[in-house]
């Protein structure tokens, strides 16, 4: 899949073959594996052939339709996407087929919002008018999410409305790149850094309360790339102290939390932890040595059996049942994200683009970063879900509507649009 | 835009970091991935504790003794099999550490990073491991050993290969006893007593001093001349006194040995000097363990005598009586050494492993020869052990097998029958080059309790068993 991130950085020159071809190979790809999911179980489950369906014709009705009447030539980020979808798809498929429709039904709802985000991005003005009304609607979310949510499984960071359950804090990850990249773009005032580092300390802040460690986490890493994007001079100062001092607040509310965290981090086989604390890690990496290489074949695997395996566990289940050479080019597709981000960045066609485009692919690839390591008990445990793969609806579009940003900042996405003003 | 350029740096620097932590991931994968693997709950490998993915386990003769079968581990049908191959072999649970089950369970199970598992899951299990062993020679020896627990191993002292291995007390595998945790008769069951028993030498660690006189005092002893009375008193204290088994009157050396005449070896051990023959103890490895097959470790045997030792307690320790306990894997390499002109060569009890297509796996075994003594030492050991044979123990009583050999009775109290009865020695046979040893706890005399079992095993050894 790395075969997709090459980038120009004049006008396109991509023949269009290349990306029918590379649909195509994916295509074949789903099909595969899809068929080695359905056969999974003791029974062919043709279920997870269908949802597999739901995204093959989702990718090329995309691909035909913004090829022939948007005259789009770019593609390459969706395919990267789509393949990553489709290996999460898969996986759930092979675990329950129902969760994988539901999955492929999520993957067209992002696909929706990564449209609208696109076109929205597309008009700057837009943008900049929105910003006030975003950031509020961010905060508003976080207080309802602290007002209603239960806990479960330690953290508070679902809601339930009207039957419908979703993550809020996937929604504020949208607005926070969104406010930060629209706020510090043209108007260097001091004024403007105080204004976002607030609405971080907000989101950070209620992240903290309801427990969820990890996002709040990717919040911060994300918030340090964006001041260190933006700032030139006496503003890098403030934005260091102020991290430095929401860095420290998050140690200091969760000191007995991030001790106990600690305490099983590279202990996770000793007689205290194996089974208590630090049983997902273990089962993941004797499941990661079990299927060596080349894998074990898919659902032959015992990871699967561990708690949260289509979703927090999903990146051990894909390496016992893959093979970690599989497990491995799957992740280096978020750093092929990450190097594509950082080459629009620099023919971007506004600042805000680019620091838009830097700060997603820094969340994806922290997140991923944060879930892959935490897992394997090279990072601590902090319960984030793979980006694209994980099982669920909020992270699934949340993660297409991040990838928008990226997408907008490549100028050949808006080239044959008309729709955003050529500077 | 230059500087939102080159901001980007951290993204750069967050890549790296991402990289580099993949690159960490997959070398603990590479370095621990096989210690990974064999986790109890790893259920490819463990089904409810039982290790269910390693291979069949098979004598030298391709007789199954153990393998799995439907998630769990069967061992063979025959009962006595089961029960003279216990040690040797292992339990399910894991209990007897040394058994080669427990020991060589990463090779049996033949984890290897680049499948994983995916053979395992496959054939339903790992590798096949043939040993070196007998079974049918095992049992004779479980036979032989009769209701007396001990041990009785026999080794090639050429190749270094075990042939024959079994330790009593045993029990059934397929049948566990329910009083095994408490009743006498199952005192140190899990335990091989070949290679983690401690026994006190008697008579047999005349040979060590006999060692020590040769390297010590040299060729001289031989035209020495000691005076028994049956009694001797060392130094005016009765306790102290050493009795011999009988009136020798004049002696000498060969004759002395032959005899185990107390008297005289302890006058030997009191010439040497504590401080030497403490040496010669470290030197033939009594003190250090014995390493089958590279793994499997004996105990180390325990030698108190330093320089200073009162003569009383040097002249008791001279004839294998006070603290002193030898490990009788120690006592067979020490075997193997005067019969292979002085050279120890590293015991094997793994003959091959082959993978699940019957290919053999490389399993580097230690072939490094000890020179523990010298060879003309050994030599007259030799000899002096095949005068035992000859003029002491009669060549009629082991016929046709040129043995040289050396009795023991170590007494444990007062009392003669909890006397621990010792047969140890070798076959000076090109055809037959085997040592062994023989222990039974009380045995009462070594030479009429576990002589007759050596000659046993030796038999079926070289007649074959029916």
């Amino acid at each position: 899949m790395a075969k997709c991130k090459k980038k120009q950085k004049r006008l396109p020159k991509v023949k269009p073959i290349n990306n029918f071809l590379m649909m195509s190979f994916l295509t074949l790809f789903q099909i595969v594996v899809s068929f080695c999911a359905a056969n999974a179980k003791d029974s062919f489950e043709p279920r997870a052939m269908l949802a597999m369906a739901i995204l093959i014709a989702v990718e090329w009705i995309y691909l035909v339709f913004f090829y022939t009447a948007m005259h789009r030539r770019n593609f390459e980020l969706e395919i990267i996407a789509f393949f990553l979808s489709s290996v999460g798809v898969a996986t759930i498929g092979s675990m329950n087929a129902d969760s994988a429709i539901k999955q492929s039904l999520m993957i067209v709802a992002g696909v929706i919002v990564y449209i609208i985000m696109v076109f929205l991005m597309g008009n700057v003005d837009l943008c900049m008018k929105l910003r006030l009304p975003v950031a509020i609607a961010a905060i508003l979310l976080l207080v309802v999410n602290l007002a209603i949510a239960e806990y479960t499984h330690g953290a508070r960071n679902w809601i339930k409305i009207a039957g419908i359950t979703f993550q809020p804090s996937e929604f504020v990850k949208i607005a926070f790149i969104f406010v930060g990249a629209a706020t510090l773009e043209k108007i260097q005032t001091s004024k403007n850094i105080f204004a976002y580092i607030a609405f971080s300390v907000a989101c950070v802040g209620s992240l903290i309360l309801i427990k969820d460690f990890g996002t709040a986490l990717v919040f911060f890493i994300t918030f340090l790339i964006i001041a260190f994007m933006t700032s030139g001079d006496i503003k890098t100062i403030i934005a260091a102290v102020a991290s430095a001092g929401l860095g420290a607040g998050i140690v200091v509310k969760y000191k007995a939390y991030v001790t106990k965290r600690f305490a099983v981090y590279r202990h996770v086989w000793e007689k205290d932890y194996y089974n208590a604390s630090g049983y997902q890690q273990t089962r993941t990496l004797v499941g990661l040595a079990s299927g060596g290489l080349f894998g074990l074949g898919i659902g032959n695997g015992y990871t699967r059996r561990v708690f949260a395996a289509s979703t927090d566990l999903i990146f051990g289940v894909i390496c016992e049942e893959w093979g970690f050479i599989f497990g491995v080019l799957l992740v280096l597709a978020f750093v092929a994200i990450a190097v594509s981000a950082l080459v629009n960045s620099i023919a971007a066609r506004s600042t805000f683009y680019s620091i838009a485009a830097v700060a997603s692919a820094a969340m994806l690839l922290f997140q991923t970063a944060l879930n892959i390591f935490g897992i394997t008990d090279v990072l601590p445990l902090t319960g984030v879900t793979l980006p694209f793969v994980s099982q669920g609806g909020s992270s699934m579009i949340c993660c297409w509507a991040v990838l928008a940003y990226i997408k907008a900042s490549d100028v050949r996405t808006y080239n044959y649009l008309g729709g955003a003003k050529k500077k | 835009m230059k500087m939102i350029t080159k901001r980007g740096i951290f993204l750069w620097v967050l890549c790296a970091l991402f990289i580099g932590g993949i690159i960490f991931l997959s070398f603990s994968l590479a370095t621990e991935g096989s210690t990974w693997v064999m986790k109890n709950y790893n259920r490819h490998v463990y089904s409810d504790g039982q290790l269910i993915a390693a291979g069949k386990i098979k004598d030298r003769n391709g007789a199954v003794l153990s393998e799995s079968k439907d998630g769990e581990r069967v061992y063979s049908d025959d009962k006595s099999t089961r029960l003279s191959t216990l040690h040797l072999v292992g339990d399910t649970r894991g209990f007897i550490s040394t058994g080669v089950q427990t020991v060589f369970e990463k090779q049996l199970v033949g984890y290897n990073i680049v499948n994983g598992v995916y053979d395992i899951d496959k054939y339903g299990s790992g590798n096949d491991l043939t040993l070196t062993v007998d079974s049918e020679i095992n049992k004779v020896a479980y036979d032989a050993l009769g209701d007396k627990k001990g041990t009785i191993a026999v080794v090639n002292y050429k190749t270094g290969d075990i042939v024959c291995m079994v330790s009593k007390p045993s029990y059934d595998v397929n049948n566990v006893p329910y009083n095994i945790d408490s009743a006498e008769e199952y005192e140190g069951v899990y335990i091989n007593r070949f290679l983690t028993g401690l026994y006190t030498p008697g008579s047999t660690f005349k040979l060590v001093t006999s060692i020590s006189a040769l390297q010590n005092i040299g060729n001289d002893i031989y035209d020495q001349k000691w005076q028994c009375n049956k009694v001797y008193d060392v130094d005016g204290v009765e306790e102290d006194n050493i009795i011999c088994n009988a009136r020798h009157g004049k002696i000498d050396f060969e004759t002395a040995l032959a005899k185990s005449c107390n008297i005289t070896f302890s006058q030997i051990a009191i010439e040497i000097g504590p401080e030497k023959l403490a040496k010669t103890v470290d030197g033939l490895g009594l003190t250090s363990p014995v390493t089958v097959s590279g793994e499997i470790k004996s105990a180390k045997g325990r030698f108190y005598l330093k320089a200073g030792d009162p003569d009383a307690t040097t002249g008791w320790t001279g004839i294998g009586q006070g603290q002193t306990l030898v490990c009788p894997a120690a006592m067979l390499r020490l075997m193997c050494a005067i019969a292979n002109e002085g050279k120890a060569v590293p015991f094997n009890v793994v003959n091959r492993f082959e993978n699940q297509k019957g290919k053999t796996i490389r399993f580097a075994q230690d072939t490094a020869e000890t020179q523990l003594i010298n060879s003309d030492i050994a030599s007259q050991m030799k000899n002096l052990m095949r005068n035992n044979v000859k003029t002491q123990y009669g060549d009629s009583k082991y016929k046709g097998l040129n043995l040289c050999a050396k009795s023991g009775t170590a007494q444990i109290d007062n009392v003669d029958a909890h006397n621990t009865a010792w047969f140890v020695g070798f076959m000076d046979d090109e055809e037959n080059p085997y040592a062994f040893v023989v222990v039974a706890e009380k045995g009462n005399s070594g030479s009429q309790t576990a002589g007759p079992m050596a000659n046993k095993v030796l038999q079926a050894i070289v007649k074959g068993t029916d």
